[in-house]
Protein backbone atom coordinates (compact mmCIF):
# COMPACT_ATOMS: atom_id res chain seq x y z
CA UNK A 1 0.00 0.00 0.00
CA UNK A 2 1.36 3.06 -1.22
CA UNK A 3 1.81 6.35 0.82
CA UNK A 4 -0.68 8.76 0.82
CA UNK A 5 0.91 12.54 0.14
CA UNK A 6 -2.14 14.93 -0.91
CA UNK A 7 -5.54 13.74 0.43
CA UNK A 8 -8.39 15.87 0.04
CA UNK A 9 -12.33 15.81 0.64
CA UNK A 10 -15.25 17.56 -0.43
CA UNK A 11 -12.94 20.60 -1.49
CA UNK A 12 -14.71 23.69 -2.51
CA UNK A 13 -14.31 27.12 -3.13
CA UNK A 14 -16.70 30.03 -3.68
CA UNK A 15 -15.86 33.57 -4.48
CA UNK A 16 -18.00 36.35 -2.85
CA UNK A 17 -18.22 39.01 -5.69
CA UNK A 18 -20.26 42.10 -5.55
CA UNK A 19 -23.06 40.59 -8.84
CA UNK A 20 -23.69 37.45 -6.40
CA UNK A 21 -21.26 34.22 -5.78
CA UNK A 22 -19.19 32.59 -7.54
CA UNK A 23 -18.32 28.46 -7.41
CA UNK A 24 -15.12 28.09 -8.22
CA UNK A 25 -14.69 24.86 -7.57
CA UNK A 26 -16.67 22.13 -5.94
CA UNK A 27 -16.62 18.95 -3.88
CA UNK A 28 -13.32 18.05 -5.13
CA UNK A 29 -12.11 14.18 -3.45
CA UNK A 30 -8.80 12.56 -4.40
CA UNK A 31 -5.97 10.76 -3.00
CA UNK A 32 -2.39 11.48 -4.22
CA UNK A 33 0.61 9.01 -3.57
CA UNK A 34 4.10 9.90 -2.38
CA UNK A 35 6.38 9.21 -5.58
CA UNK A 36 3.16 9.61 -8.37
CA UNK A 37 3.38 12.62 -10.96
CA UNK A 38 -0.08 13.79 -11.81
CA UNK A 39 -2.05 16.21 -13.69
CA UNK A 40 -4.76 18.36 -13.24
CA UNK A 41 -6.40 18.74 -16.66
CA UNK A 42 -9.30 20.49 -18.05
CA UNK A 43 -9.96 23.86 -19.54
CA UNK A 44 -9.82 26.96 -18.31
CA UNK A 45 -12.16 27.87 -15.48
CA UNK A 46 -12.60 24.52 -14.62
CA UNK A 47 -10.82 25.38 -11.16
CA UNK A 48 -7.83 23.32 -11.53
CA UNK A 49 -5.83 26.04 -10.81
CA UNK A 50 -7.82 27.35 -7.63
CA UNK A 51 -6.99 23.39 -6.47
CA UNK A 52 -3.35 23.84 -6.46
CA UNK A 53 -3.40 27.45 -4.96
CA UNK A 54 -5.62 25.41 -2.22
CA UNK A 55 -3.00 22.79 -2.04
CA UNK A 56 0.09 25.46 -1.50
CA UNK A 57 -1.84 27.31 1.18
CA UNK A 58 -1.92 29.62 -1.01
CA UNK A 59 -5.57 30.51 -0.85
CA UNK A 60 -7.91 29.22 1.57
CA UNK A 61 -10.73 26.80 0.40
CA UNK A 62 -14.12 27.30 1.51
CA UNK A 63 -14.89 24.36 2.51
CA UNK A 64 -13.85 20.76 2.49
CA UNK A 65 -10.58 19.22 4.30
CA UNK A 66 -7.37 18.29 2.14
CA UNK A 67 -3.92 17.46 3.83
CA UNK A 68 -0.17 17.36 2.57
CA UNK A 69 2.19 15.71 4.15
CA UNK A 70 -0.18 15.10 6.82
CA UNK A 71 -0.88 18.72 7.64
CA UNK A 72 -3.19 21.57 6.98
CA UNK A 73 -2.00 23.07 3.41
CA UNK A 74 0.28 26.19 4.05
CA UNK A 75 3.89 27.82 2.20
CA UNK A 76 6.18 25.43 3.87
CA UNK A 77 10.08 23.71 2.88
CA UNK A 78 8.26 20.20 2.34
CA UNK A 79 5.99 22.16 -0.64
CA UNK A 80 7.58 23.63 -3.66
CA UNK A 81 5.15 25.61 -5.99
CA UNK A 82 6.08 26.71 -9.68
CA UNK A 83 4.22 29.48 -11.73
CA UNK A 84 3.49 29.44 -15.36
CA UNK A 85 5.46 32.85 -15.37
CA UNK A 86 9.36 31.94 -14.37
CA UNK A 87 9.18 35.07 -12.23
CA UNK A 88 12.97 35.27 -12.22
CA UNK A 89 14.04 38.31 -10.32
CA UNK A 90 16.15 40.54 -13.30
CA UNK A 91 18.09 42.43 -9.97
CA UNK A 92 19.49 38.54 -8.98
CA UNK A 93 22.12 36.42 -11.20
CA UNK A 94 20.59 32.94 -11.93
CA UNK A 95 22.87 31.63 -9.10
CA UNK A 96 21.25 34.08 -6.63
CA UNK A 97 17.48 33.86 -8.06
CA UNK A 98 18.26 29.93 -7.07
CA UNK A 99 19.18 30.59 -3.95
CA UNK A 100 16.34 32.57 -2.93
CA UNK A 101 14.46 30.12 -1.08
CA UNK A 102 17.38 29.43 0.74
CA UNK A 103 17.66 33.00 1.96
CA UNK A 104 14.16 32.57 2.70
CA UNK A 105 13.82 29.87 4.56
CA UNK A 106 17.22 30.61 6.10
CA UNK A 107 18.63 27.14 5.21
CA UNK A 108 21.85 25.91 6.47
CA UNK A 109 24.33 23.72 4.40
CA UNK A 110 26.53 24.43 1.77
CA UNK A 111 23.47 26.05 -0.33
CA UNK A 112 25.77 27.67 -3.42
CA UNK A 113 27.41 23.93 -3.84
CA UNK A 114 23.50 22.64 -3.95
CA UNK A 115 22.68 25.84 -6.01
CA UNK A 116 24.90 24.53 -8.56
CA UNK A 117 24.67 20.93 -8.42
CA UNK A 118 20.89 21.80 -9.09
CA UNK A 119 21.56 24.39 -12.07
CA UNK A 120 23.53 21.51 -13.83
CA UNK A 121 20.94 18.86 -13.06
CA UNK A 122 18.67 21.19 -15.14
CA UNK A 123 21.44 21.70 -17.57
CA UNK A 124 22.64 25.05 -16.79
CA UNK A 125 25.99 24.62 -15.16
CA UNK A 126 28.14 27.91 -16.58
CA UNK A 127 25.28 30.19 -16.48
CA UNK A 128 25.48 30.81 -12.88
CA UNK A 129 26.91 34.35 -13.35
CA UNK A 130 24.50 35.94 -16.26
CA UNK A 131 21.02 37.60 -15.65
CA UNK A 132 17.53 36.36 -16.52
CA UNK A 133 17.44 38.60 -19.18
CA UNK A 134 20.30 36.97 -21.25
CA UNK A 135 18.17 33.52 -21.04
CA UNK A 136 15.24 32.30 -23.64
CA UNK A 137 12.16 31.65 -22.05
CA UNK A 138 13.07 27.78 -21.70
CA UNK A 139 16.25 28.42 -20.02
CA UNK A 140 14.19 30.55 -17.35
CA UNK A 141 11.77 28.30 -16.58
CA UNK A 142 14.83 25.68 -15.65
CA UNK A 143 16.31 28.02 -13.21
CA UNK A 144 12.83 28.64 -11.62
CA UNK A 145 13.15 24.37 -11.80
CA UNK A 146 15.94 24.48 -9.81
CA UNK A 147 15.16 27.36 -7.83
CA UNK A 148 11.72 25.28 -6.30
CA UNK A 149 14.46 22.03 -6.11
CA UNK A 150 16.60 24.07 -3.95
CA UNK A 151 14.77 23.53 -0.30
CA UNK A 152 14.12 19.72 -1.40
CA UNK A 153 10.83 19.62 -1.03
CA UNK A 154 8.56 16.71 -1.23
CA UNK A 155 5.82 17.65 -3.35
CA UNK A 156 6.19 19.51 -6.43
CA UNK A 157 2.87 21.63 -7.43
CA UNK A 158 3.20 23.31 -10.72
CA UNK A 159 1.41 25.69 -12.61
CA UNK A 160 1.53 25.29 -16.05
CA UNK A 161 5.08 25.85 -15.93
CA UNK A 162 5.49 24.99 -19.43
CA UNK A 163 2.54 26.67 -20.97
CA UNK A 164 3.89 29.71 -22.13
CA UNK A 165 6.88 28.34 -23.82
CA UNK A 166 6.82 26.55 -27.87
CA UNK A 167 5.92 23.10 -28.07
CA UNK A 168 8.88 21.66 -28.91
CA UNK A 169 10.58 23.26 -25.53
CA UNK A 170 7.78 22.66 -23.81
CA UNK A 171 8.09 18.84 -24.19
CA UNK A 172 11.91 18.59 -23.68
CA UNK A 173 11.21 20.44 -20.65
CA UNK A 174 8.63 17.82 -19.96
CA UNK A 175 10.50 14.80 -20.02
CA UNK A 176 13.70 16.50 -18.04
CA UNK A 177 10.77 17.24 -15.16
CA UNK A 178 9.43 13.19 -15.45
CA UNK A 179 13.38 12.36 -15.22
CA UNK A 180 14.44 14.72 -12.28
CA UNK A 181 11.01 13.92 -10.55
CA UNK A 182 12.02 9.97 -10.88
CA UNK A 183 15.48 11.02 -9.74
CA UNK A 184 14.53 12.60 -6.79
CA UNK A 185 11.68 11.07 -5.93
CA UNK A 186 9.01 14.11 -5.96
CA UNK A 187 5.47 13.60 -5.73
CA UNK A 188 4.06 15.75 -8.58
CA UNK A 189 1.10 17.66 -9.36
CA UNK A 190 0.87 19.55 -12.76
CA UNK A 191 -1.84 21.55 -14.01
CA UNK A 192 -2.13 21.90 -17.69
CA UNK A 193 -4.40 22.42 -20.56
CA UNK A 194 -2.59 19.95 -22.60
CA UNK A 195 -4.01 16.60 -22.88
CA UNK A 196 -1.47 15.62 -24.82
CA UNK A 197 1.35 16.79 -22.13
CA UNK A 198 -0.72 15.21 -19.18
CA UNK A 199 -0.58 11.68 -20.52
CA UNK A 200 2.96 12.16 -21.67
CA UNK A 201 4.10 12.65 -17.88
CA UNK A 202 1.36 11.18 -15.30
CA UNK A 203 0.99 8.02 -13.60
CA UNK A 204 -2.57 9.64 -13.21
CA UNK A 205 -4.80 12.41 -15.17
CA UNK A 206 -7.04 13.91 -13.15
CA UNK A 207 -9.50 15.31 -15.50
CA UNK A 208 -11.38 18.62 -14.37
CA UNK A 209 -14.90 20.12 -15.75
CA UNK A 210 -15.68 23.80 -15.66
CA UNK A 211 -18.63 25.57 -14.49
CA UNK A 212 -18.71 24.71 -11.35
CA UNK A 213 -15.04 22.97 -11.29
CA UNK A 214 -15.34 20.13 -10.34
CA UNK A 215 -13.53 16.66 -10.75
CA UNK A 216 -15.07 14.90 -13.69
CA UNK A 217 -12.89 11.12 -13.64
CA UNK A 218 -9.07 9.85 -13.08
CA UNK A 219 -7.57 8.11 -15.60
CA UNK A 220 -4.80 5.73 -14.91
CA UNK A 221 -1.59 5.45 -17.26
CA UNK A 222 0.04 2.47 -16.60
CA UNK A 223 3.67 3.66 -18.89
CA UNK A 224 6.65 2.89 -16.95
CA UNK A 225 9.20 5.77 -16.59
CA UNK A 226 11.16 7.06 -18.16
CA UNK A 227 9.55 8.16 -20.75
CA UNK A 228 10.37 9.32 -24.54
CA UNK A 229 9.29 10.99 -27.45
CA UNK A 230 8.43 7.28 -28.85
CA UNK A 231 6.15 6.76 -25.56
CA UNK A 232 3.49 9.14 -27.82
CA UNK A 233 3.94 7.38 -31.04
CA UNK A 234 2.24 4.02 -29.66
CA UNK A 235 -1.17 3.11 -30.47
CA UNK A 236 -1.70 2.57 -26.16
CA UNK A 237 -0.42 6.46 -25.99
CA UNK A 238 -3.29 7.35 -28.34
CA UNK A 239 -5.81 5.10 -26.39
CA UNK A 240 -5.28 6.88 -23.54
CA UNK A 241 -5.42 10.01 -24.89
CA UNK A 242 -8.79 9.15 -27.00
CA UNK A 243 -10.29 7.79 -23.15
CA UNK A 244 -9.11 11.36 -21.46
CA UNK A 245 -11.12 13.36 -24.38
CA UNK A 246 -13.92 11.06 -23.62
CA UNK A 247 -14.13 12.02 -20.35
CA UNK A 248 -13.82 15.79 -20.65
CA UNK A 249 -16.29 15.52 -23.56
CA UNK A 250 -18.93 13.28 -21.77
CA UNK A 251 -19.22 15.08 -18.79
CA UNK A 252 -19.52 18.70 -20.60
CA UNK A 253 -23.36 18.36 -21.45
CA UNK B 1 39.10 42.49 -62.30
CA UNK B 2 42.69 42.52 -61.34
CA UNK B 3 44.39 42.29 -57.75
CA UNK B 4 45.28 46.13 -57.45
CA UNK B 5 41.39 46.94 -57.87
CA UNK B 6 40.14 43.96 -55.59
CA UNK B 7 42.57 45.35 -53.32
CA UNK B 8 41.52 48.83 -53.72
CA UNK B 9 37.97 47.26 -53.32
CA UNK B 10 38.67 45.88 -50.02
CA UNK B 11 40.92 49.12 -48.70
CA UNK B 12 37.61 51.43 -49.29
CA UNK B 13 34.71 48.91 -47.99
CA UNK B 14 37.11 48.50 -44.69
CA UNK B 15 37.70 51.99 -44.80
CA UNK B 16 33.55 53.35 -44.82
CA UNK B 17 32.59 51.74 -41.58
CA UNK B 18 35.84 53.09 -39.53
CA UNK B 19 34.78 56.46 -40.94
CA UNK B 20 31.10 56.17 -40.03
CA UNK B 21 32.42 54.99 -36.19
CA UNK B 22 34.44 58.27 -35.81
CA UNK B 23 32.32 60.35 -36.98
CA UNK B 24 29.20 58.67 -34.15
CA UNK B 25 31.50 59.64 -31.96
CA UNK B 26 32.20 63.14 -32.63
CA UNK B 27 28.99 64.19 -33.59
CA UNK B 28 28.01 64.87 -30.05
CA UNK B 29 30.67 67.09 -29.12
CA UNK B 30 31.11 68.94 -32.37
CA UNK B 31 27.43 69.72 -32.37
CA UNK B 32 27.71 70.76 -29.11
CA UNK B 33 30.88 73.33 -29.74
CA UNK B 34 28.91 74.75 -32.55
CA UNK B 35 26.06 75.10 -30.29
CA UNK B 36 28.09 76.66 -27.87
CA UNK B 37 29.47 78.98 -30.64
CA UNK B 38 26.13 80.12 -32.00
CA UNK B 39 24.49 80.80 -28.30
CA UNK B 40 27.47 83.19 -27.16
CA UNK B 41 27.46 84.65 -30.96
CA UNK B 42 23.73 85.83 -30.37
CA UNK B 43 24.49 86.87 -26.74
CA UNK B 44 27.62 89.44 -27.88
CA UNK B 45 25.41 89.94 -31.04
CA UNK B 46 22.53 91.28 -28.12
CA UNK B 47 24.87 93.36 -26.58
CA UNK B 48 26.59 94.77 -28.94
CA UNK B 49 23.39 96.05 -30.90
CA UNK B 50 22.58 97.29 -27.54
CA UNK B 51 19.02 95.19 -28.28
CA UNK B 52 19.15 94.00 -24.26
CA UNK B 53 21.17 96.79 -21.98
CA UNK B 54 25.07 95.90 -20.34
CA UNK B 55 23.54 96.15 -16.88
CA UNK B 56 20.83 93.08 -17.57
CA UNK B 57 23.27 91.14 -19.79
CA UNK B 58 27.14 91.98 -19.54
CA UNK B 59 28.66 90.92 -22.90
CA UNK B 60 30.02 86.99 -22.39
CA UNK B 61 34.03 88.00 -22.17
CA UNK B 62 32.79 90.28 -19.02
CA UNK B 63 31.07 87.20 -17.62
CA UNK B 64 33.77 84.95 -18.23
CA UNK B 65 36.04 87.50 -16.42
CA UNK B 66 34.29 87.69 -13.32
CA UNK B 67 33.77 83.61 -13.51
CA UNK B 68 37.56 83.83 -13.03
CA UNK B 69 37.35 86.21 -10.35
CA UNK B 70 35.36 84.62 -8.12
CA UNK B 71 37.01 81.45 -8.16
CA UNK B 72 39.99 83.59 -6.79
CA UNK B 73 38.31 84.72 -3.68
CA UNK B 74 38.97 82.82 -0.72
CA UNK B 75 35.16 84.14 0.63
CA UNK B 76 33.55 82.40 -2.21
CA UNK B 77 34.38 79.25 -1.10
CA UNK B 78 32.68 79.85 2.23
CA UNK B 79 29.21 80.84 0.18
CA UNK B 80 29.49 77.49 -1.71
CA UNK B 81 30.28 75.49 1.02
CA UNK B 82 26.99 76.54 2.94
CA UNK B 83 24.88 76.18 0.30
CA UNK B 84 26.57 72.27 -1.09
CA UNK B 85 25.97 71.68 2.87
CA UNK B 86 22.21 73.05 3.10
CA UNK B 87 21.41 71.09 -0.12
CA UNK B 88 23.08 67.77 0.28
CA UNK B 89 21.44 67.98 4.25
CA UNK B 90 18.08 68.96 2.59
CA UNK B 91 17.96 66.47 0.31
CA UNK B 92 19.34 63.55 2.59
CA UNK B 93 16.81 64.16 4.93
CA UNK B 94 14.39 64.47 2.15
CA UNK B 95 14.92 61.29 0.51
CA UNK B 96 14.53 59.43 3.53
CA UNK B 97 11.49 61.44 4.81
CA UNK B 98 9.94 60.57 1.43
CA UNK B 99 10.97 56.91 1.57
CA UNK B 100 9.43 56.36 4.68
CA UNK B 101 6.24 57.79 3.91
CA UNK B 102 5.93 56.50 0.11
CA UNK B 103 6.72 52.84 2.08
CA UNK B 104 3.91 53.89 4.56
CA UNK B 105 1.63 54.70 2.25
CA UNK B 106 2.37 52.18 -0.29
CA UNK B 107 2.37 49.38 1.65
CA UNK B 108 -0.88 50.32 3.76
CA UNK B 109 -4.45 51.26 2.47
CA UNK B 110 -6.06 52.42 4.87
CA UNK B 111 -2.93 55.24 5.30
CA UNK B 112 -3.90 55.67 1.64
CA UNK B 113 -7.09 56.67 2.23
CA UNK B 114 -6.21 58.81 5.32
CA UNK B 115 -3.71 60.37 3.90
CA UNK B 116 -5.06 61.03 0.20
CA UNK B 117 -6.73 64.82 0.85
CA UNK B 118 -3.77 66.20 2.41
CA UNK B 119 -1.25 64.90 -0.38
CA UNK B 120 -3.28 66.04 -3.02
CA UNK B 121 -3.13 69.66 -1.05
CA UNK B 122 0.37 69.37 -0.18
CA UNK B 123 0.89 68.42 -3.69
CA UNK B 124 -1.18 71.49 -5.60
CA UNK B 125 0.51 74.11 -2.85
CA UNK B 126 3.21 76.55 -4.16
CA UNK B 127 5.65 75.58 -1.22
CA UNK B 128 7.88 78.27 -1.79
CA UNK B 129 5.65 80.14 0.40
CA UNK B 130 6.34 78.36 3.16
CA UNK B 131 9.71 79.61 2.92
CA UNK B 132 8.68 83.01 5.35
CA UNK B 133 7.54 80.79 7.54
CA UNK B 134 10.49 78.75 8.03
CA UNK B 135 12.68 81.81 8.07
CA UNK B 136 10.37 83.09 11.17
CA UNK B 137 10.48 79.51 13.22
CA UNK B 138 14.06 78.71 11.99
CA UNK B 139 15.97 81.68 11.78
CA UNK B 140 18.76 83.08 9.13
CA UNK B 141 20.69 80.08 9.81
CA UNK B 142 21.49 77.37 7.53
CA UNK B 143 18.45 75.43 9.45
CA UNK B 144 15.69 77.24 7.59
CA UNK B 145 17.42 76.30 4.16
CA UNK B 146 17.54 73.08 4.89
CA UNK B 147 14.27 72.72 5.89
CA UNK B 148 13.06 74.34 2.82
CA UNK B 149 15.07 71.70 0.83
CA UNK B 150 13.54 68.96 2.41
CA UNK B 151 9.86 70.54 2.14
CA UNK B 152 10.19 70.81 -1.64
CA UNK B 153 12.14 67.71 -2.26
CA UNK B 154 10.55 65.10 -0.08
CA UNK B 155 7.43 64.86 -2.32
CA UNK B 156 8.33 63.47 -5.49
CA UNK B 157 9.97 60.52 -3.92
CA UNK B 158 7.12 59.59 -2.06
CA UNK B 159 4.86 59.45 -4.27
CA UNK B 160 7.42 57.37 -6.74
CA UNK B 161 7.97 55.51 -4.04
CA UNK B 162 4.16 54.78 -3.61
CA UNK B 163 3.74 54.36 -6.70
CA UNK B 164 6.57 51.86 -7.61
CA UNK B 165 5.52 49.65 -4.38
CA UNK B 166 1.88 49.58 -5.62
CA UNK B 167 3.07 48.08 -9.35
CA UNK B 168 4.10 44.94 -7.67
CA UNK B 169 3.12 41.80 -9.46
CA UNK B 170 0.45 40.10 -7.61
CA UNK B 171 1.81 36.39 -8.67
CA UNK B 172 5.67 37.46 -7.88
CA UNK B 173 4.10 37.95 -4.13
CA UNK B 174 2.40 34.32 -4.53
CA UNK B 175 5.96 33.15 -4.90
CA UNK B 176 7.22 34.49 -2.23
CA UNK B 177 4.31 33.69 -0.04
CA UNK B 178 5.39 30.03 -1.35
CA UNK B 179 8.52 30.47 -0.04
CA UNK B 180 7.47 31.04 3.26
CA UNK B 181 8.02 34.34 2.90
CA UNK B 182 7.43 37.08 5.69
CA UNK B 183 5.36 40.15 4.92
CA UNK B 184 9.32 42.40 6.05
CA UNK B 185 10.56 39.89 3.26
CA UNK B 186 8.00 40.27 0.65
CA UNK B 187 9.27 44.15 1.30
CA UNK B 188 12.75 44.39 0.95
CA UNK B 189 13.43 41.18 -1.09
CA UNK B 190 10.66 42.19 -3.79
CA UNK B 191 8.56 45.14 -3.89
CA UNK B 192 11.69 47.67 -2.66
CA UNK B 193 13.58 45.74 -5.61
CA UNK B 194 10.63 46.27 -7.92
CA UNK B 195 10.52 49.68 -7.20
CA UNK B 196 14.23 51.08 -7.47
CA UNK B 197 13.80 52.10 -10.95
CA UNK B 198 10.87 54.36 -9.51
CA UNK B 199 12.28 55.46 -6.35
CA UNK B 200 15.49 56.78 -8.59
CA UNK B 201 13.17 58.80 -10.94
CA UNK B 202 12.30 60.42 -7.56
CA UNK B 203 15.57 60.82 -6.38
CA UNK B 204 16.51 62.73 -9.67
CA UNK B 205 13.28 65.28 -9.06
CA UNK B 206 14.08 65.59 -5.67
CA UNK B 207 18.01 66.82 -6.12
CA UNK B 208 16.95 69.23 -8.07
CA UNK B 209 14.30 70.72 -6.34
CA UNK B 210 16.51 70.31 -2.66
CA UNK B 211 19.00 72.98 -4.87
CA UNK B 212 16.01 75.29 -5.59
CA UNK B 213 15.02 74.81 -2.20
CA UNK B 214 17.97 76.09 -0.59
CA UNK B 215 18.68 78.92 -2.95
CA UNK B 216 15.27 79.99 -2.30
CA UNK B 217 15.77 79.85 1.52
CA UNK B 218 18.95 82.22 1.22
CA UNK B 219 16.69 84.70 -1.04
CA UNK B 220 13.98 85.15 1.76
CA UNK B 221 16.83 85.68 4.25
CA UNK B 222 20.21 84.19 4.81
CA UNK B 223 23.34 85.91 5.74
CA UNK B 224 25.86 83.46 3.70
CA UNK B 225 25.25 81.00 0.70
CA UNK B 226 25.77 81.39 -3.01
CA UNK B 227 21.85 82.59 -3.15
CA UNK B 228 23.03 85.35 -0.40
CA UNK B 229 25.99 86.36 -2.66
CA UNK B 230 24.05 86.36 -5.36
CA UNK B 231 21.32 88.50 -4.26
CA UNK B 232 23.93 91.17 -2.68
CA UNK B 233 25.56 91.24 -6.28
CA UNK B 234 22.40 91.96 -8.00
CA UNK B 235 21.75 94.87 -5.23
CA UNK B 236 25.30 96.13 -5.92
CA UNK B 237 24.30 96.32 -9.74
CA UNK B 238 27.90 93.68 -9.81
CA UNK B 239 25.83 91.57 -13.41
CA UNK B 240 28.76 90.27 -14.15
CA UNK B 241 29.20 88.53 -11.03
CA UNK B 242 25.08 87.66 -10.81
CA UNK B 243 25.77 85.58 -13.85
CA UNK B 244 28.94 84.08 -13.10
CA UNK B 245 27.02 82.73 -9.83
CA UNK B 246 24.32 81.74 -11.69
CA UNK B 247 26.79 79.51 -13.98
CA UNK B 248 28.27 77.94 -10.53
CA UNK B 249 24.83 76.80 -9.53
CA UNK B 250 24.05 75.31 -12.82
CA UNK B 251 27.73 73.24 -12.90
CA UNK B 252 26.89 72.14 -9.09
CA UNK B 253 23.00 71.04 -10.27
CA UNK B 254 24.97 69.02 -13.17
CA UNK B 255 27.16 67.48 -10.99
CA UNK B 256 25.15 66.44 -8.17
CA UNK B 257 22.56 65.19 -10.82
CA UNK B 258 26.03 63.10 -12.52
CA UNK B 259 26.51 61.66 -9.26
CA UNK B 260 23.25 60.60 -9.31
CA UNK B 261 23.09 59.38 -12.31
CA UNK B 262 26.13 57.24 -11.22
CA UNK B 263 24.84 55.99 -8.59
CA UNK B 264 21.43 55.07 -10.18
CA UNK B 265 23.35 53.48 -12.68
CA UNK B 266 25.04 51.01 -10.30
CA UNK B 267 21.38 50.36 -8.24
CA UNK B 268 19.13 50.03 -11.06
CA UNK B 269 21.36 48.25 -13.59
CA UNK B 270 18.41 45.71 -15.00
CA UNK B 271 16.11 48.68 -15.64
CA UNK B 272 17.39 49.52 -19.05
CA UNK B 273 17.15 46.05 -20.44
CA UNK B 274 13.06 47.18 -20.06
CA UNK B 275 12.08 43.77 -18.25
CA UNK B 276 10.21 44.30 -15.12
CA UNK B 277 10.87 41.17 -11.98
CA UNK B 278 8.04 39.31 -13.58
CA UNK B 279 8.27 39.59 -17.38
CA UNK B 280 10.26 36.13 -17.49
CA UNK B 281 8.63 33.05 -18.79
Amino acid sequence: MPTTMIRTEDIGKTYVTTSGNVVALEGVTLEIHQGEITSLLGASGCGKSTFLNVLAGLIPQSNGHAEVGGQPPRPRQQVGMMFQRSLLFPWRTVLENVLLPGEIMKLGGDMKKRAAELLELVGLDGWEDKYPWELSGGMQQRVALARVLLPDPDVLLLDEPFGALDEMTREALDLELTRIATLTEKTVVLVTHSVYEAVMISDRVFVFTPRPGRLAGTVNVPFGRPRDLATSGTPAFAEKVAEVRELMAGSES
Amino acid sequence: MTITENKEKEASQSEQPLRRSTWRRLRGPIGGLILFVLLTGTWQFLVSAEIVHRVILPPPIDVAIAFYETFTEPFFYGHLWVTVQEVVVGFVVGVLLGFGLGALLGSSALAREVAYPYIIAFQGLPKIVLAPIFLTAFGFGMMSKVVMAVAISFFPLLINTMSGLMTVDAESVQLMRSLTASKRDIFWKLSVKHAMPSIFAGVKTSLTLALVGAIVGEFVGARAGLGFLLSAYSYQLQVSRVWAITMVLAILGIVLFLFIEWVDKKVVFWAKRGISPDAGM
